[in-house]
């Protein structure tokens, strides 16, 4: 039992802190002039940077969450066609660069997209009637976009099994639906909707490239910006460590907070959960879910649709009409010879598919451990193991970087450091998603196991592991999503010969082909998309005896 | 199987659990007290599911207390039922047996016996939350006894159901039990099952072990105040002897008692008192309170001044509330244990 | 359930073997550290590598780092154990830095006498120039008929709301376009942007985001290279978007490699120097870097007649660059954030 801390802990340390320290080490010793602390601090832009940053982050979380929470109960509790594959859609804005994300935006809200053009075209308007983009909104709007299915997400696996006891009792009680909701059924949420905030807010802290172009500019900075320019622009490394350890602070006490208050949360409510929901709407009901539905279409699924169907279309002539056409896909396979695309598509598959099978295991023997123990110390070796979510991959390459030439001198870039790298940023999501399944196991279960015979490696696949499943899958998937979609330290790490999906579209922007990167993109999230579903498919069937 | 808990020792906080305890072979003992007292913690050290500080475990003179859940060779039944809700009836009740490498065939069988044994052979393939919480319960015991256990421990596996299905369900674990001559640990905190179940009775009270014996010997001839009221029905009071009399507090004399002078509880059940309507001679007077028909026989409450008394009376019983009267506690039949309360 | 996961694991094992088996040999050939675009299967390495590799017969291993302030970093961070020969990619923002972290050694080419003066940006000869491009915002004639002559045109009530810039903090293409202002408006350039900011649509954190939002329509004007409407010339065939000449002149980018002090195949590195001033390799430059090439004895091909070729061309000092960037960066992030 005190060995298996070891196994969580031992890889994040090397994999995470080591390199981290390695970096902060650079930052206290600092080079001539001032510590870059001292000229840090003695700016007052660091501050309302800072506080930008938190602020946009909060908001962000708070209107995924909200947005989350129905979707939530339809991916917990309905039962409709089609729901592994909405599933299977929920990780898939995780996988876009940022590129992309602000490309469909773009094509779908912006000034002469989809949506005004539409609108200008039916109202005969001269202006752009909905100037969505290029504000606050259109920030909190992005960042719904990559959040809310994954609050819906984790927090509907949560749901799938609550027990609805409680809740028939408030009803009982004379709480009508609003309130008993409000008083009964969302506190006992809260460990799925704590957990789910920490990564949220995580991801939203760490948001850079979309706040700064939908955003509108440098009004809306966030201290990525500034961790980016310091350590890839102005190379001044010192300040870039010194930013990231600000940063890691910022979000630790943050994560602290969360983990903190999903324990305080998480009374374990004993029973079974309820059989599932028939959706029976009554008129109001049927409005709501309308509504809702209309939100999630617009928010989430227009813009990746609208960035599909580009890549699909192309002028023919100078100022001609689009039509449709696999041009671009054409330029993908043949134009520089198909090595390229298929290069990258092999090396993004089997980057992500070893980042899946390195960070399920490790994130789920950080859940188990944190999750069985009590204290403090659970608390806090759960809060530190969140951490790599809330560094910069940017920082985290250099870190890398500075090790291996460190311990390997003739280290001239590698496949198994990208690897690691992916783990570290993906092993966190399924710590999250897991951890949460896990708590939902009655304690007597794996006790039970223990008396008939098993041992505890034995419980835990026979017993355990088989009830976290849907927990599993969900972190496989955004494990998955993550490493297909990570940059920074891939480029930062990678030899030659290791290009990969997102570098190659980075290419092909950059050789002005704009909308062979819309292929590529849609190839990615197709890919991905056939990926999560066998994830789905190797979880078993979504048999839950408990719910039959 | 004999087990035999010396001298286990193990503190939470204030708390201290320290426990000596036999269970002879094939022995149905019960360990019974009120919530808190660490009966159900007695029960997993036993498991190996908590560590004692000190003592030891053994079972048939094997050293147990250092060993984990698994090779201790125990069979436990778990209030929640806790069954495994991935897994049908069938798949629930092999699980032991797959760990022990029993064959496909033997295995099948012996599930088929077992679930014969606790009539759920029609319910081999559903899964357990399609099933009634007796159902589960059910299943829930042959799953421990199907690796022929060594012990048996139950923790509290009634108290989730209702009163009828307690019934039924405790009377097919003594015939389970019966059957397999199986040695049982059983901890409850009701006392009709300790009584109606047990070979012998622990009682247990603030982590100790108070007294052991029959449920008939203690329910007779309880060693302690704390017994006797804990196991069945019982009627109370506070004074003291005085000249070979029970005296109460408010100075009436209630019974003979021969014995020290000195303050004490007077301790009888309620079939050892009668009511009387002539308000002359020995005892209480008393005003009637409430008259419950319980189908069998009558319960009547009866208050004498600051005291409560219970007393069974004949289904055809004449007292009715607000009629008065005087209260007899039969000589010889009171227990009278001394010191303050 | 077991089974299932077992067999898929089965499966990538075998399938990623054999990518971990081989480790190839690092002797004998020379090492290229590299911007993206550079390597990319469009960029030049694809059209000039191999035909180094012939004339020479070595081996090129060309590493693409990111972007070319990535690969001063990754030279600076392997100060100490240098693996690369050759650096492509520090242009005259980069070069002052370069200098600084004293990564690089000397090395003048033979080939560098074809080169113009003015572009001879390094008289220490760390980095020797290759190709040149100016700065210039891009319009969509489609839209703007009467194109923006000054940066002064841009703060025009005509163009609200109309121009996309890049972020000077991330992006080279911003810097240089925030250098350009500094150039033409001196210490004042703070009172320009406050002109200017009604105009900017957005500021993009890159020129790739920039861009992208340009050529799907969401405005008529992009800071770019004179030479963008080049590549719509030559590989789209539409003139669509067009270069505006600025009076006041154009800031400028010139491009450069250098060899690492202490690289494992000096010769070798030497030897690519020279052929990146060479004829095969200058003749590439125009229609697939999408820039000037910097010797002056290369033809410019048809469709340069596109791409603006200001009469006056701006730059700031290297030295001024480094010393005073941060300061104007922060007065900039307080005119543009009002």
């Amino acid at each position: 039992m005190r060995l298996l801390w070891l196994v969580p802990v031992v890889p994040t340390l090397i994999l995470f802190y080591l390199p981290l320290s390695v970096i902060l080490a650079e930052a206290l010793k600092g080079g001539e002039g001032p510590s870059p602390f001292v000229r840090l601090f003695s700016n007052p832009y660091t501050f309302r940077v800072i506080g930008f940053t938190l602020w946009q982050a909060l908001v962000s979380t708070g209107v995924s969450l909200m947005l989350g929470l129905p979707g939530a109960w339809l991916l917990g509790r309905a039962t409709f066609p089609g729901k592994r594959l909405l599933k299977a859609l929920t990780a898939i804005p995780f996988v876009l660069p940022s590129i992309l994300v602000v490309l469909a935006f773009v094509i779908f809200y912006g000034n002469s997209g989809v949506l005004n053009r539409f609108a200008m075209g039916v109202f005969d308007l001269k202006r752009p009637p909905f100037p969505i983009l290029y504000s606050f909104s259109a920030i909190v709007l992005a960042h719904a976009f990559y959040n809310f299915p994954l609050a819906a997400r984790l927090i509907g696996g949560f749901w799938e099994r609550h027990n609805d006891g409680p809740a028939l009792a408030a009803r009982t009680l004379g709480a009508g639906p609003v309130r008993c909701f409000l008083t009964v059924t969302l506190p006992g949420l809260l460990p799925a909707i704590f957990s789910a905030a920490g990564l949220i807010y995580l991801f939203c802290f760490m948001s850079f490239a979309v706040v700064l172009v939908l955003g509108g500019g440098p009004r809306y900075t966030t201290i990525e910006v500034e961790i980016y320019r310091a350590a890839r622009i102005s190379l001044d490394l010192d300040m870039a460590a010194a930013l990231a350890v600000v940063g890691a602070g910022l979000t630790l006490s943050m994560l602290w907070i969360t983990v903190k208050m999903q324990h305080r949360a998480s009374h374990a409510v004993r029973g079974q959960a309820s059989r599932r929901g028939t959706l029976r709407l009554s008129g109001k009901a049927r409005i709501f879910w309308g509504f809702y539905i209309l939100l999630v279409v617009l928010v989430v699924a227009s813009p990746l649709v609208a960035l599909v169907v580009r890549s699909f279309l192309a002028q023919v002539s100078r100022s001609g009409p689009l039509v449709w056409t696999l041009k671009w896909y054409d330029v993908l396979f043949t134009e520089s010879g198909s090595a390229l695309s298929l290069m990258a598509v092999k090396n993004s598959l089997v980057f992500a598919s070893l980042t899946v099978c390195a960070a399920l295991p490790l994130g789920m023997a950080a859940a188990w451990v944190t999750t069985r123990s009590q204290g403090v110390w659970a608390r806090f070796t759960e809060t530190a193991m969140m951490l790599p979510m809330g560094v910069s991959s940017v920082v985290l390459g250099l870190g890398y970087f500075k090790c291996l030439a460190l311990f390997f001198p003739d280290y001239s870039g590698s496949r198994a450091a990208v690897v690691a790298a992916h783990v570290v940023v993906a092993y966190p999501f399924v710590l999250r998603s897991v951890s949460a399944s896990l708590k939902r196991i009655s304690p007597s279960l794996p006790q039970v196991a223990r008396t008939l015979g098993a041992g505890p490696f034995q419980t835990f696949l026979t017993v355990e592991l088989p009830l976290i499943r849907s927990g599993l899958v969900g972190g496989a998937c955004f494990a998955f999503a993550l490493s297909m979609g990570e940059i920074n330290a891939t480029l930062i790490l990678a030899r030659a010969d290791t290009i990969t999906i997102p570098l190659a579209l980075y290419r092909l922007i950059g050789a002005y082909r704009f909308f062979a990167a819309c292929a590529l993109g849609t190839l990615l999230m197709g890919l991905c998309v056939v990926c999560f579903l066998l994830l789905e498919w190797m979880g078993g069937e979504s048999l839950d005896p408990e719910r039959e | 199987m004999t087990l035999n808990v010396n001298d286990l020792f193990r503190r939470y906080g204030d708390f201290q659990l320290r426990v000596n305890l036999t269970v002879s072979k094939g022995e149905f003992l019960s360990v019974i007290g009120p919530s808190g007292c660490g009966k159900s913690t007695l029960l997993r050290m036993v498991a190996g599911l908590e560590s004692a500080d000190a003592g030891s475990i053994d079972l048939n003179g094997r050293e147990i207390s250092h060993e984990p859940p698994e090779k201790r060779g125990i069979g436990m039944v778990f209030q929640d039922y806790a069954l495994f809700p991935h897994m049908s009836v069938a798949e629930n009740v092999a699980y032991g047996l797959k760990l022990r490498k029993v064959g496909k065939k033997d295995r099948e069988s012996r599930v088929r016996e077992l679930l014969a044994l606790v009539r759920l052979t029609d319910k081999a393939d559903e899964f357990p939350a399609t099933l009634s919480g007796g159902e589960q319960q059910r299943v829930a015991l042959a799953r421990a006894i199907a690796p022929n256990p060594s012990v048996l421990l139950l923790d509290e596996p009634l108290s989730a159901l209702d009163a009828r299905l307690r019934i039924d369900l405790r009377r097919e674990i003594r015939e389970v039990h019966d059957r397999l001559s199986l040695t049982t640990l059983y901890v409850t905190h009701d006392q009709e099952e300790a009584l109606t179940l047990s070979d012998r009775i622990a009682v247990m009270k603030g982590g100790e072990i108070l007294q052991t014996g029959t449920p008939k010997g203690l329910y007779e001839r309880p060693g302690h105040l704390f017994t006797g009221m804990f196991l069945g029905l019982s009627n109370t009071l506070a004074g003291r002897v005085e000249q070979g009399w029970f005296v109460t507090d408010s100075g009436t004399q209630v019974v003979r008692w021969g014995g020290p002078d000195g303050p004490g509880t007077l301790f009888f059940r309620p079939h050892h008192v009668v009511l009387h309507e002539s308000p002359s001679g020995i005892g209480l007077s008393f005003v009637v309170k409430r008259v419950e028909y319980c189908g069998a026989w009558t319960l009547v409450h009866v208050v004498s001044g600051a005291h409560r008394v219970i007393v069974f009376e004949a289904r055809d019983t004449l007292w009715e509330e607000g009629r008065s009267g005087r209260l007899e506690v039969l000589p010889g039949e009171g227990l009278f244990f001394p010191g303050l309360t | 359930m077991m089974k299932r996961v077992m067999l898929a694991v089965l499966c990538l094992c075998l399938a990623t073997l054999p990518a971990y088996a081989g480790n190839r040999e690092t002797d004998g050939k020379l090492v290229i550290y590299t911007y993206d675009s550079f390597a990319s299967e469009w960029g030049l390495a694809p059209k000039v590598i191999p035909a180094f590799e012939k004339v020479s017969g070595l081996k090129v291993e060309l590493i693409s780092v990111g972007s070319s302030g990535q690969v001063l970093q990754r030279a600076m961070l392997e100060k100490d154990h240098p693996k690369a020969d050759v650096v492509i990619g520090i242009d005259n923002n980069l070069l002052a830095k370069a200098r600084k972290s004293g990564v690089l050694s000397p090395y003048r080419s033979a080939g560098l006498d074809r080169v113009p003066e003015a572009l001879r940006f390094d008289p220490e000869c760390q980095v020797t120039p290759f190709d040149y491009g100016y700065f210039a915002m891009i319009y969509d004639s489609e839209v703007i008929k009467n194109p923006p002559q000054s940066l002064e045109d841009l703060t025009s009530d005509a163009y609200k709301k109309s121009v996309i810039l890049m972020d000077p903090r991330t992006s080279g293409p911003g810097l240089g376009f925030f250098l350009w202002t500094v150039s033409v408006y001196g210490e004042d350039f703070a009172d320009y942007w406050t002109r200017l900011a009604p105009s900017i649509l957005t500021i993009t954190d890159s020129w790739s985001s920039g861009y992208g939002l340009f050529t799907n329509g969401e405005a008529p004007l992009v800071l770019s290279y004179s030479s963008s409407p080049v590549y719509h010339v030559a590989f789209e065939k539409s003139s669509r978007y067009k270069a505006a000449a600025f009076k006041e002149g154009h800031y400028m980018q010139i491009e450069g490699a250098g060899i690492l002090k202490g690289a494992p195949h000096r010769k070798a590195a030497e030897a690519f120097i020279d052929f990146m001033l060479s004829e095969t390799f200058q003749r590439e430059i125009p229609l697939t870097n999408i820039m000037f090439p910097a010797s002056s004895a290369t033809p410019l091909p048809e469709s340069f007649s596109h791409a603006v070729k200001p009469e006056k061309s701006l730059q700031l000092s290297p030295e001024v660059i480094m010393t005073k960037s941060e300061g104007w960066l922060s007065t900039w992030v307080g005119a543009v954030s009002k």
